[in-house]
């Protein structure tokens, strides 16, 4: 370990590159004890006030009472102390980052603490896996377990059979550890994604930038605003990292070392005005941005192979993230970021290659809403933001505040932006890479998801712009006035942060009774039973998944849904009493309740009143139940639901 | 530094290529097993090769090595699907093959040549007439 006050292992910020004395000049002027006592609190203290954030944060997970949750989900129940535990943190971030010495290895801490804290939170408290999709995917990994293979033409959770890399590697961690299935391994995703994450945003923001506070600071305002939580047990987790990655050997090691003349440029834009302003800012870039280290050619062979490595699984592991790849590298290379012109095709022959081949019944079954989506940018747009007029009063509240989140962080980016040029540094790469990923919405609405999806994509590079709003040059933002701006606008955001992550978790939350009812069901039901479920929102599909019928109520047409509202007892026995199925279950969860009237799936109470009606219907019998969880089967089946 | 690269990273990683391969086919504490099986997987498979690379960078390497491993460990997990033959054991054991190629590489990594630091790619020779050079 490294000792962090070494002299030789701290860089001046505002003079990176030259070494500084170990003790402030300020402090080695001062005489006698105070001036001990000040030195002693300069090298002590961040690390004092990490470990009493830690301390803070330890006890006030105690004093959390779960079943008081409500539709503002975690922020109602967690307590002042928390929130203390966090700004305290903050603060001591600020102040390291601003100092004249700035050790990477403690700001290190202060990000890793950070995200412990904010990302270890549910899993501690919960002490069972959230996220219903994350359940879905260990589903996945028990399929590998069971077959040895995946199948594509399987209609259930087809996407994952067609895209499996995440998964057969999910399983060779969850197998090698000796686990019987991924969900201890999943439940602390969000943290170690997150970590691998900071060492992939270093890459990136170390490529951009010699400005460690820069640097430091973009990665902090990228972890208090990455709220989409797509960090859980999930592919576009796995291959956000490795796209990050791609995109920092291409940065860092693989810049153009000259710009090409005005002649080439306007061989491409035609106009001479056009190929004059952009050559200008492509020079403005390369002059701004760090160098290139020195590296033989052997050293960029093997860079350019792991890059090409992480690309080639990003291509096999999801169906999003490699169009975003393919448009991040071609604007690069168009734009003189990137001199391996080549890499953005390799990249689009193995997306195209793998989606035609192994990725082809799934795109055949989905061939006529794949088509419906493309070029409708504007409604894959407004697709994303939920129509708020069904949901809970809390839940309105939480998408406004992830809304003025999102308008925050691109005011603050497109502030630092300007604040960049006005000290002549041109961030060309940041912005290429932060228009790539819109690219995403002229393809596909992904669920409603896709606007998210592309703050996520873009999210890196707006935090690396607006932390340049502070410190914009090496010579700049030296003032107490530029750290007290930056501790501001961290505090000013985290409130939103914390709304928008933990907003919703009533209903990722899956108690441990939930989960006790999901495991009698798995473990009882017959293969080829029917499962309906008032809404997909619960621990479900985990276990021999494919061997199941699941019908959730909430995503039935909406006369299917009027009539089971109107006359739930006749429609349902009409549903469960179908005898192609050798038993049929329903089963309605505290989570499934809290889904359909937070997001107003259906009339608020829905769940609550259809629950009550089968529950005094002859026609029903409950084979289990427990505090947050009944299951239903129709009254003429045997005992455990067979019939 | 060196001497680390050449001797102590290939000692590690061939030992835990072996540990990881002991330690799921005997018992051991679950605790163990789950510390070796993270580290190997997450680390080995990539850590030789990145090493190869001298990057001088502390960060770049650990990220890279984690990166690179991950994406060794989908490829041959993805191969074995393919093959409709996923096996613990036969993904490790490739890992683990893997793992020891690169870490025996390592002790055969010559010295960076005196003049690294000056060498110019194609790319960054000295510009032609009508081409500027960025700035550094």
């Amino acid at each position: 370990m490294a000792n962090l006050y070494d002299p030789t292992n701290i860089q001046s910020a505002a003079h990176p590159g030259t070494r500084r004395a170990a003790v402030r000049p300020g402090v080695s002027q001062m005489r006698g004890g105070i001036g001990e006592m000040v030195a002693l609190w300069d090298l002590l203290g961040p690390f004092a006030m990490v470990a009493g954030a830690l301390v803070l944060w330890g006890l006030s997970l105690q004093r959390v009472d779960l079943d008081r949750m409500t539709d503002l989900g975690l922020v109602s129940v967690l307590p002042v102390t928390f929130y203390m535990a966090i700004g305290l943190l903050s603060v001591s971030f600020v102040w390291v980052v601003s100092r004249p010495r700035m050790p990477g290895a403690l700001l290190a801490l202060h990000v890793a603490a950070l995200v412990f804290m904010v990302h270890a939170t549910p899993t501690i408290l919960y002490g069972t896996l959230r996220y219903s999709w994350a359940w879905k995917h260990v589903g996945i990994i028990d399929y590998i377990f069971r077959h040895g293979s995946v199948d594509p033409s399987l209609t259930a959770l087809q996407a994952y059979h067609g895209w499996p890399g995440f998964f057969g590697l999910g399983a060779l961690f969850t197998a090698a550890g000796g686990w019987p299935n991924a969900i201890d391994i999943a439940s602390w995703a969000p943290v170690y994604f997150n970590l691998m994450d900071l060492g992939a945003l270093l890459l990136i923001f170390r490529a951009l930038t010699r400005d460690q506070r820069l640097v430091w600071s973009g990665v902090w305002l990228f972890y208090i605003t990455s709220w989409t939580g797509q960090d859980y047990f999930s592919p576009q987790a796995l291959t956000f990292f490795l796209y990050l990655v791609a995109i920092g050997i291409c940065l860092r090691y693989f810049k153009p070392g000259a710009i090409p003349s005005k002649e080439a440029f306007k061989r491409y834009l035609l106009f001479g005005w056009a190929a004059s302003l952009v050559r200008n800012v492509v020079v403005r870039a390369s002059a701004s941005e760090s160098p290139v280290p020195a590296t033989s050619r052997g050293t960029r062979l093997g860079l350019m192979l792991i890059a090409i490595l992480a690309l080639v699984v990003i291509a096999f592991s999801h169906q999003l993230m490699p169009v975003v790849a393919i448009m991040s590298l071609t604007l690069l290379v168009v734009f003189q970021r990137l001199r391996a012109r080549t890499l953005p095709l390799l990249m689009a022959l193995a997306t195209a290659g793998w989606a035609l081949y192994f990725g082809w019944p799934f795109i055949r079954a989905n061939l006529a809403d794949v088509i419906a989506a493309l070029g409708t940018l504007g409604s894959n747009a407004s697709d994303t933001f939920r129509n708020l007029s069904q949901a809970s009063p809390g839940q309105v509240v939480i998408a406004l505040a992830d809304r003025a989140l999102i308008g925050a962080v691109l005011v603050l980016a497109v502030a630092g932006g300007i604040r960049l040029i006005l000290n002549r540094h041109w961030a060309l790469s940041a912005a290429l890479l932060i228009v790539a990923p819109i690219f995403i919405l002229g393809i596909t609405a992904y669920g409603g998801e896709i606007g998210f999806r592309v703050y996520l994509f873009a999210l890196p590079f707006l935090a690396f712009l607006a932390a340049a709003l502070f410190f914009p040059s090496l010579t700049a933002g030296t003032s107490s006035r530029a750290a007290f701006s930056l501790g501001v606008v961290t505090l000013a955001l985290l409130p939103g942060f914390f709304l928008a992550y933990y907003g919703k978790e009533r209903m990722f939350y899956f108690t441990p009774q939930e989960v006790q009812a999901s495991d009698y069901l798995f473990n009882t039901a017959p293969a080829g039973s029917l499962i309906v479920s008032g809404s997909d929102n619960w621990a479900t599909q985990y276990k021999n998944y494919e061997m199941y019928t699941y019908v959730p109520i909430s995503r039935e047409p909406r006369d299917s849904r009027l009539d089971i509202t109107a006359h739930p007892v006749d429609a349902l026995t009409r549903w469960m009493s179908d005898p192609k199925y050798p038993a049929t279950y329903l089963i309605i969860t505290r989570s499934q309740k809290a889904a359909v009237d937070m997001l107003g799936l259906m009339p608020a109470g829905s769940m609550s009143r259809l629950e009550n009606a089968l529950r005094s219907s002859s026609q029903f019998r409950v084979v289990y139940e427990n505090r947050d969880a009944t299951i239903f089967t129709v009254a003429s089946a045997p005992s455990g639901g067979l019939r | 530094m060196n001497a680390v690269r050449r001797i102590v990273w290939p000692i590690a990683l061939i030992a835990s290529a072996v540990a990881v391969l002991v330690v799921t086919e005997v018992h051991v504490l679950p605790g163990i097993r789950q510390g070796v099986a993270m580290w190997f997987l997450l680390v080995c498979p990539g850590m030789g090769y990145v090493q190869f690379l001298r990057l001088r960078d502390v960060w770049a390497e650990w990220t890279l090595a984690v990166a690179l491993s991950l994406s060794l460990g989908a490829i041959v997990a993805l191969v074995m699907l393919m093959a409709h033959a996923w096996s613990l054991r036969g993904g490790l054991a490739a890992l683990a093959a893997i793992t020891v190629i690169g870490a025996a590489l390592l002790p055969f990594r010559g010295e960076p040549r005196p003049d690294v630091a000056e060498e110019r790619s194609r790319w960054q020779r000295p510009p032609a007439p009508g081409r500027e050079q960025a700035r550094p």
